[in-house]
């Protein structure tokens, strides 16, 4: 459809009357409302642009590695004009150079130029597609076709879309959530992705970290060319048309990468990337944005929320690979790291438990210890309070030691004592009563010795007694009896508690051979008693 | 003030090192002479027969262990009782004797010393008063506690 200028212009000045009276929250020539409306225009026309300049970047791409024939040169206008749109489209809705208060007329006049600039590029675009569409027929290359009929419908459809910019109603169905499903493009998107799945197999993966990965895009022409783009790398991919979807899918899957797209209806990328990061199983999922949006705040926005990455539309099919490539191995790296740590973690854990396993052993130890130490000082404390007081078993222990001493020190000690008397060993001279003894006395026919030590002897004894003490005993006998005769009657008395005197000096006396001794055990006292005489 | 001095610790100490160097004084002579010290011990007529020989035989080595622990602070309080019934006895025996009138020595250091008398039964008495004062006023210089504090201060 070819327009000339003065008919767009007038166009113009008509939709900008529809434009006023259009229902919203905001008036038409209100910034909000404009600035709304040139994003999604822009969002739009990127979008077709970048499933254009993707599928035929990819299809060069293939048929460079294929080094067959093919209608590449047409491939290459059609890759170059789509490019050339997308300069166009760039330069001219820059949101920069729409200044706030530019009126409805003069905001026209931009779309007018737009469509101006746009018609040559987009007209190369239509031709070559048809070329390559009946140059692949003639070849009879039907799945190249296919795709390039694909090419085509979206040249088209983008020819249709610019055609319409002076057109409110046109230009409103873009906006995201208001935008009718285009079922014949999606049809076309789903073969050619079928076609492309089918060429990528000729050609041989690269060599790339492979992961499962999520691609999540309200736009169907850019998920299948994301899709078909992936799946030749190798990697299982999985797709979400809303941000919903996407959570329920993150949820329920694990993922090792996520490509968000930023506008899409229910939630849009920005939602669901600050719930993945709030979300502890999510947190660590890299996650790449791609927007038709090319504004230096989003793609901020988008790394300052958490995006390992954010890619523009159209992208570079190559470097989108590129991309998902450094993020999955930073991922595997990262996980490797992660592994590493929870490795090491176990066996700091296990030293841990086994040092907190001696430490209990040590505490248990210590605390037999303190068991032990308790006793001890107890005892000790025990032993103290004895000190303090008197000591029935210390006083037997000195006297039962110091009587083993004295029996040992008897037993080696030449001037030895007997333990014993000797009266008990030795046979007893016979026993005379005080009264006999006092017949005999009175006849004078008996000699009386006392036995007593001398000292007593002075104090009293029977008149006529004859000291003889057993300590003097040799000394005495010698002087006073050596000329006795042995059959004289001798009566010995002196005895008291400690000391049986006369047994002994009597004993002494028959072992000098006098024969007639008596002994009158009763001592002095019995005498005494009787009231027989006695001498001081 | 003078309560002060009669019940001090060291004057305690002091009566305790005099009675600990007496008891082994004593018994030094009775060790070497056994069988004067045995009739030392009959003289006094207290003991049976049977067993002065005994007595003389140990009580010399009790007198000496209880002189040495009373001199050395260990179990003092123990030996100054035993040492406390030792001076008890051998002042009744001499009080005995004495009322008895008896004609006998001492025996307190030698066999052949002096002959008993009130004199001797007063010094024995003093021994007494020094050894009850020793008994429950002695706390100084005890050599046991010297050893036995540390373990007080052994704490895990």
């Amino acid at each position: 459809m070819v327009t000339s200028e003065p008919d767009m212009i007038e166009r113009s000045s008509g939709a900008s009357l529809e434009w006023q009276q259009e229902p919203g929250p905001s008036a038409p020539g209100d910034d909000p409302a404009r600035h709304a409306l040139v994003a999604n225009l822009r969002h739009e026309l990127r979008n077709t642009l970048s499933a254009i300049i993707g599928f035929s970047e990819i299809l060069l791409e293939d048929m460079e590695q294929a080094d067959g024939p093919g209608p590449s040169i047409d491939l290459q206008y059609v890759n170059r004009a789509g490019k050339q749109i997308l300069e166009v489209i760039i330069d001219i809705l820059d949101p920069g150079k729409i200044e706030a208060n530019l009126s409805n007329a003069d905001f026209q006049r931009i779309l007018i130029i737009l469509q101006e600039r746009l018609r040559i590029p987009l007209s190369t675009l239509i031709s070559h597609g048809e070329a390559l569409c009946e140059s692949a027929q003639k070849a009879e290359r039907q799945g190249l076709a296919d795709d390039l009929h694909v090419i085509y419908g979206l040249a088209k459809q983008l020819k249709e879309i610019v055609e319409q910019l002076v057109f409110p109603a046109s230009v409103a169905s873009t906006i995201p959530g208001n935008a009718n499903k285009k079922p014949d493009k999606a049809k076309a998107i789903h073969d050619a992705a079928d076609i492309i799945q089918a060429m990528g197999s000729l050609s041989s993966p690269r060599e790339a970290p492979q992961g499962c990965i999520l691609v999540v895009d309200d736009d169907e022409a850019n998920r299948s060319l994301v899709c078909s783009c992936l799946k030749r790398a190798g990697h299982k991919i999985i797709t979400a048309e809303n941000g919903r979807q996407a959570l329920e899918l993150l949820t329920a899957h694990d993922f090792d990468l996520v490509l968000l797209d930023i506008i899409m209806p229910e939630m849009n990328g920005y939602q669901v990337l600050k719930q993945m990061r709030n979300t502890d199983r999510l947190h660590n999922i890299p996650v790449i944005m791609i927007s038709a949006f090319n504004e230096v705040d989003s793609a901020v926005r988008c790394i300052e929320i958490g995006a390992e990455e954010y890619l523009s539309k159209p992208f570079d099919p190559t470097m989108l690979r590129a991309r998902v490539k450094a993020c999955l191995e930073k991922k595997m790296e990262r996980d490797e790291t992660v592994r590493e740590l929870s490795t090491d973690l176990d066996s700091k854990a296990s030293q841990l438990q086994a040092t907190s396993e001696k430490l209990g052993a040590s505490r248990r130890e210590i605390e037999l210890l303190e068991e032990k130490t308790s006793s001890i000082e107890s005892a000790v404390q025990q032993e103290i309070e004895k000190i303090r007081r008197v000591s029935i078993s210390d006083i037997l222990v000195m006297v039962v030691c110091g009587f083993i001493l004295g029996l040992v020190f008897n037993a080696a000690n030449p001037g030895s004592v007997r333990l014993l008397p000797q009266s008990w060993s030795a046979s007893s001279p016979p026993f005379i009563d005080p009264d006999s003894a006092k017949a005999k006395f009175d006849a004078k026919s008996v000699l009386f010795v006392d036995a007593r030590p001398a000292e007593y002897y002075r104090q009293g004894h029977i008149p006529g007694a004859v000291s003889l003490p057993t300590a003097l005993f040799d000394f005495v006998y010698m002087m006073k009896f050596a000329g006795t005769d042995p059959e004289r009657e001798i009566i010995v008395y002196g005895r008291d508690i400690s000391r049986l005197h006369d047994e002994e000096t009597a004993s002494r006396l028959q072992a000098r051979g006098h024969r007639n001794i008596s002994i009158m055990p009763g001592s002095l006292a019995a005498w005494q008693k009787r009231g027989y005489p006695l001498e001081e | 003030m003078l309560k002060e001095i009669l019940t001090h610790r060291y004057l305690a100490l002091i009566f305790r090192l005099y009675l600990g160097g007496l008891f082994i004084y004593a018994s030094m002579y009775k060790i070497n002479y056994t069988s004067e010290f045995a009739e030392t011990i009959a003289s006094y007529q207290i003991v049976p027969y049977w067993a002065v020989n005994l007595v003389a035989v140990g009580l010399p080595w009790i007198e000496l262990i209880c002189g040495t622990l009373l001199l050395l602070g260990i179990r003092s309080r123990s030996a100054a009782a035993l040492a406390c019934f030792f001076l008890v006895l051998f002042t009744t025996g001499l009080a005995v004797n004495l009322m008895r009138d008896a004609p006998i020595s001492c025996g307190c250091f030698h066999t052949l010393g002096e002959k008993i008398s009130w004199r001797t039964l007063v010094r024995d008495l003093a021994w007494v008063i020094m050894i009850l004062h020793v008994l429950f006023l002695d706390r100084a210089f005890h050599l046991e506690r010297k050893f036995s504090l540390p373990f007080r201060t052994v704490r895990i």
